[in-house]
């Protein structure tokens, strides 16, 4: 990755060109992840709680551990793609040392979060399906903050 | 830098856990438990090449990220030889490619190909450990010898 030790990145037009172009896919794919995540686990706590632990009432199967594993499986894959490269760039902007800490901070606990509250969940603990929902919400917020105040600045030649 | 390569290799690790448990309790680990999920049993249906296709499509994906990934930050590891870096580069390419094409010997030439499914899925998640391994070892040494110079 480039990008991540070339100086005054401002400069060189098509890296600038391509990092933002990457920026509106890793955007446009963290918003339809949020509604086909909606989609599927419904937009209440009650409604998440439903779809993982099954609703006699409304005729809801419980979800297996299989599901539960290929969902963590492939969504720890594409947080993982989008945390580094995001990033990576993130760091290498002039933004105060401590808040690019607190910001990645965020994000990754919130992946160890989810992981862990997911798990928790199936095993019956139901109290834990707003640590679920909060962690998945807060990784999302901080990669769009992370992605969009990096663009920015890139493109007011900060750095 | 180092924070972050850390941060990569421990999603990393959590990512081959949920890898491990998966196959494990979809797929099986004895041969014949592979075998009779990719062709079929009294109860289940055999697996269809487009199914295979479905799995393999997105997993050669994320083999060639893993591989970059993992192996890049390895390559930095000073204390490791380059022949030894190369061996295991060829190791771990062999033992993906296996992996990932003998669903299809399964599924073509009969259940004599579990075996080789098993020793693929295993090879490489056993070597993908040991770089995991030794480069957290190597970035937490780095960092605490970078402590050491800083007081």
């Amino acid at each position: 990755m480039k990008f991540s030790i070339s100086k005054k990145l401002h400069e060189n037009r098509a890296m600038k060109l391509l990092l933002s172009v990457y920026t509106i896919f890793i955007l446009t794919f963290i918003t339809v992840n949020i509604f086909m995540k909606v989609e599927y686990f419904g937009s209440t706590l009650e409604s998440v709680k439903s779809t993982i632990l099954g609703n006699e009432e409304e005729f809801i199967d419980p979800m297996s551990l299989e599901d539960i594993l290929t969902i963590v499986h492939t969504d720890l894959f594409s947080q993982l793609f989008i945390l580094v490269t995001i990033a990576s760039l993130y760091m290498r902007t002039p933004i105060l040392q401590s808040v690019k800490m607190g910001v990645l901070g965020v994000a990754t606990v919130a992946i160890f979060v989810e992981v862990f509250s997911f798990f928790t969940l199936y095993y019956g603990i139901d109290s834990l399906v707003f640590y679920l929902v909060s962690s998945f919400l807060l990784f999302n917020i901080s990669m769009v903050i992370m992605s969009v105040h990096s663009i920015a600045l890139l493109w007011m030649r900060r750095y | 830098m180092h924070l972050l390569a850390m941060i990569f290799l421990l999603l990393l690790t959590m990512q081959l856990i949920s890898g491990v448990l998966l196959f494990s309790l979809n797929v099986g680990v004895l041969p014949s438990e592979i075998a009779s999920y990719y062709l079929g049993s009294e109860y289940t249906p055999a697996k269809s090449m487009e199914t295979l296709v479905k799995v393999t499509l997105p997993h050669l994906l994320g083999f060639g990220f893993v591989l970059m990934g993992v192996m890049h930050l390895y390559f930095f590891i000073d204390e490791v030889t380059q022949t030894k870096k190369i061996v295991l580069l060829f190791i771990i390419v062999v033992s993906a490619v296996i992996d990932l094409l003998s669903p299809y010997l399964i599924l073509l030439f009969g259940s004599s190909f579990a075996m080789l499914k098993l020793f693929g899925f295993v090879s490489f998640e056993l070597i993908i450990t040991y770089i995991l391994y030794v480069s957290i070892r190597s970035i937490i040494k780095k960092s605490l010898n970078k402590l050491k110079v800083k007081n």
